[in-house]
């Protein structure tokens, strides 16, 4: 079995990966852009990856036409 | 003023977005970048009064700039102790080496930046923002004026933007051809509330900036070469063609507003005024010698294109401002001097004589092929801008000609300030009972709008009614703040013929 954890708020996995400060968030929405983080429930996460581009523009290019996503670089 | 203060001033106005672009196309950093501007430019305060001038200031700046970010990149990658200290200083030396002359690739690296500033991850009002302090130069404290945003608040949102910008992984760069449409109303009103900085009185300690009027026209101009046949490009730029070419009879020689029927119309720039109603004849679609309409469309839409605009689109760009009453579309056809239009001796001339001018405004649908909303609002805006600006005298303006424009530019926006404008339009054009009419429930639409019970108060005057009249100067005067059209007000007033109902004194 495989398991992902997530951290929230201050805490900080050892060896983990840690993201942006939410002022780098961007928001997507069936491709529409927003600046800031996404604004629903935390619960609402259903999946992760982890992506290595040149920038923002390429990582948008490779999300599926449908859906919301929230893209921070790490930290 | 000494030499080098005026030497100081001069490189601001030239340098400032030149060298921001240059920093953040060889750096990838706008905070950066910004920082070692302002410090470069006060390096050069304190060394040129000393020192002396030296003979390519842009030079100088650009050097003293790239220093600074140098030595922040420096010492940040040494904090970070991420790389050792032998390779950081490598990269910085071949960095300072690839040495840019400040004279080149300008319009290029200032269309960049804008293209860079309105990338659609960026909130629409910092798109805005950004582009006004990196590409114009605008303070924080004139950026906040200029969009009606508290001092504070707009320094904090400069700060946060920056720091998305740097990182966020949004890229510097003009995007590729194909998603340069995706940006261009957004670029457009960029450039637009960058020429009406310009003209927006209070701004600065000077009252015209002509050459950020100059500026937005030369971005057009490298815009509409970089993407050809864009109406919004090309209308955009006749408006502002048009309008700058007023631009030497503004203000008379004391420094105050000379209102647009006032103004010398000898000294008009009459080749801008051409070039501007050329540039609208060749998007009118009932041009005879348009055979060939605008060929907006003949690239082949990438089928991607069209769903992908809501990400910038029409409902994105603060076209309809994000700001609130003064923004630009809102007193569009004559800019700074639109208000005081109503104070104007009316002329009467119930209805437009046969007229033999080129009639580029009779209506304007919207010409085949793509068109943005905005296109259609610049294209209107120019068109009234037009009539202005090709009427031989002021009493010869063909007032319902603007007034249909007007109604046109209204059903497309929607704006109470359009309505307002209208309003006067159809006074002069039909007198100010059917003005009256057009007041109507604005009161509640602009509520704290001093124009709107000013303009009532100009046709309840010119309609007979002195009492009701000096009421509305009285309402007019409780809400203006502007000390020039106060006293203009108060002057309106105190010439009224009224039996004085009560004055306060």
């Amino acid at each position: 079995m495989r398991f992902v954890v997530l951290a929230f708020g201050p805490a900080v996995l050892p060896a983990g990966i840690t993201l942006g400060s939410v002022d780098t968030a961007t928001s997507v929405q069936d491709r529409a852009l927003r600046d800031g983080t996404f604004d629903g429930h935390a619960s609402a996460l259903t999946g992760l990856q982890v992506i290595d581009a040149p920038d923002l523009d390429v990582v948008l290019e490779q999300l599926p036409a449908v859906g919301t996503f929230e893209v921070r670089p790490v930290a | 003023m000494t030499a080098s203060d005026d030497a100081l001033a001069d490189a601001w106005q030239t340098h400032w977005s030149r060298l921001i672009g240059l920093l953040i196309g060889q750096f990838a950093r706008p905070d950066l970048a910004e920082d070692a501007v302002s410090d470069a430019f006060e390096a050069a305060a304190r060394h040129w009064p000393d020192d002396g001038v030296p003979t390519n200031t842009g030079a100088w700046l650009l050097t003293a700039a790239r220093r600074r970010v140098l030595d922040r990149l420096r010492s940040e990658a040494v904090q970070r102790k991420k790389e050792p200290l032998m390779v950081v200083d490598d990269e910085m030396r071949a960095a300072a080496a690839a040495v840019v002359d400040p004279g080149a690739h300008v319009a290029d690296e200032q269309l960049r930046l804008i293209f860079a500033c309105c990338h659609p991850a960026i909130a629409p009002d910092d798109r805005v923002a950004l582009t006004l302090r990196f590409v114009v130069g605008l303070t924080t404290t004139e950026i906040g004026r200029l969009l009606l945003v508290q001092e504070a608040t707009m320094a904090a949102r400069l700060t946060r933007a920056k720091k998305r910008l740097a990182s966020s992984g949004i890229p510097f760069a003009t995007p590729a051809p194909e998603r340069l449409d995706e940006r261009l109303d957004v670029v457009a009103t960029v450039v637009y509330l960058a020429f009406t900085s310009g003209y927006h009185p209070g701004v600065g300690d000077v009252p015209l900036r002509v050459d950020l009027g100059d500026e937005a026209i030369r971005l057009l101009r490298v815009l509409d070469s970089l993407l050809p046949d864009r109406a919004v490009v090309r209308s955009l730029l006749a408006l502002l063609l048009l309008q700058h070419s007023r631009r030497d009879t503004r203000l008379d020689p004391s420094g105050a507003l000379v209102l647009l029927p006032d103004q010398d119309r000898t000294r008009w720039h009459r080749d801008e005024i051409t070039e501007g109603v050329d540039l609208l004849e060749s998007l009118s679609p009932r041009t005879p010698s348009s055979d060939p309409p605008p060929l907006v469309e003949t690239q082949p839409p990438a089928p991607s294109t069209p769903p992908a605009t809501p990400t910038s689109g029409p409902s994105t760009p603060p076209a309809t401002p994000t700001s609130g009453p003064s923004a630009p579309p809102a007193t569009p056809a004559s800019g700074p001097s639109t208000p005081p239009a109503t104070a104007r001796p009316f002329p009467s001339r119930p209805s437009a004589p046969p007229d033999p001018r080129p009639s580029v405004a009779r209506d304007a649908p919207a010409p085949a092929g793509h068109q943005s909303r905005l296109a259609t609002e610049y294209r209107l805006q120019a068109l009234i801008a037009a009539e202005h600006a090709t009427a031989p005298t002021a009493a010869d303006t063909r007032w319902s000609v603007i007034a249909d424009l007007y109604a046109q530019l209204e059903a497309l926006t929607g704006s109470p300030v359009v309505r307002l404008a209208r309003a006067v339009a159809v006074a002069e054009a039909f007198g100010p009972d059917a003005g009256l009419q057009l007041l109507d429930g604005l009161d509640d639409a602009l509520p704290r709008h001093h124009r709107v019970p000013a303009v009532r108060a100009e046709l309840l005057r010119r309609a007979g009614n002195p009492t009701a009249a000096a009421a509305a100067y009285r309402a007019a005067l409780s809400l203006v703040t502007n000390p020039t059209e106060r006293t203009h007000l108060e002057t309106r007033l105190s010439d009224l013929d009224t039996p004085t109902p009560a004055p306060p004194e």
